[in-house]
């Protein structure tokens, strides 16, 4: 599911030329910005759920990418890792500095088709129970659910995101798909 | 009291609400700007280095070493190897005075 899988070795091998490119003329890293504002954007904004916000941290992202693109190396995830992680870095900052509690802002569409794909209909009561059972959570067991299903992250990528090791990140999403299998009855898949 | 808030969007953010939000010339202004000005610290560091090493070398020809004076000392080790040295207790310096006083009377 992940970008890389969905890219073929060609399409690889041009990003990285482009990164390359990017790296000795920093012109060239506006295709790049192109290519992944998008997902960056839905990505902190799903972790903020303010326009503005997300509109500054994903400029600071973006900027601090060409600040440090001489560094980058490929590490077996695809660049998009790369930004996710620096996102990830720039919003877990916003929320020290303000002290305020994380928000997740989840699209009520893909709850539903979590919950379509056990059979089950999702009802404003299921949905609220959801909710509540979210908010009780621990904010890395939420982060890692969030990357897994709403993101589509392999565990290689969230590992490289969140900066612990793969196993740790398969146990964080299993732990957190257990204890939703105790309290709903949601099919979940546990393939790589 | 809960850890995180949990928000249900009932709405997408539509792709093209988010392409205004793009603003590449706006980065690539931010990051000439900071490039430029790391230039200029590196510049004032460079010259705040120089400066330190031109008023060190200053310091050092304002105020010279003092000579060494080899020929004293040799002849001071040269006394001092003439010299025995004597290990005297309060005791014999007392039986020694003792009969200063005997011999003077």
């Amino acid at each position: 599911l992940s970008h890389r899988y969905t890219m073929s070795r060609e399409a690889i091998e041009a990003e990285e030329a482009l990164i390359e490119k990017a790296k000795r003329k920093p012109e060239a890293f506006g295709e790049l910005y192109d290519r992944y504002f998008e997902d960056i954007f839905r990505f902190i904004y799903r972790r903020t759920d303010d326009e503005d916000l997300t509109h500054d941290l994903t400029s600071q992202t973006f900027l601090k990418a060409l600040q440090n693109l001489g560094k980058y190396e490929s590490r077996g995830v695809p660049f998009s890792a790369w930004l996710f992680r620096i996102a990830s870095n720039e919003v877990n900052k916003h929320y020290r500095k303000s002290k305020s509690k994380q928000v997740f802002s989840i699209e009520e569409v893909r709850i539903r088709e979590l919950f379509e794909e056990s059979g089950e209909n999702a009802n404003e009561e299921l949905l609220g129970r959801m909710v509540r059972y979210l908010s009780e959570l621990p904010t890395e067991l939420v982060e890692v659910l969030e990357l897994r299903f709403f993101e589509d992250k392999s565990f290689k990528e969230i590992a490289f995101i969140l900066d612990i090791t793969e196993s740790g990140a398969k146990m964080r999403v299993y732990r957190a798909l257990d204890k939703l299998r105790v309290n709903f009855h949601i099919k979940v898949k546990y393939n790589e | 009291m809960s850890r995180n808030e949990i928000r249900l969007r009932r709405k997408m953010m539509t792709s093209r609400r988010i392409e205004r939000h793009k603003n590449y010339q706006d980065i690539m202004k931010r990051h000439e700007r900071q490039v430029q000005l790391r230039k200029v610290l590196r510049i004032f560091l460079v010259l705040l280095l120089l400066l330190a090493l031109t008023g060190m070398v200053y310091w050092l020809m304002s105020n010279p070493r003092p000579k060494s004076q080899p020929h004293r000392e040799e002849s001071v080790l040269l006394i001092e190897s003439e010299v025995p040295q004597v290990y005297v207790t309060p005791k014999q310096i007392s039986k020694w005075n003792l009969e200063k006083t005997r011999n003077q009377t």
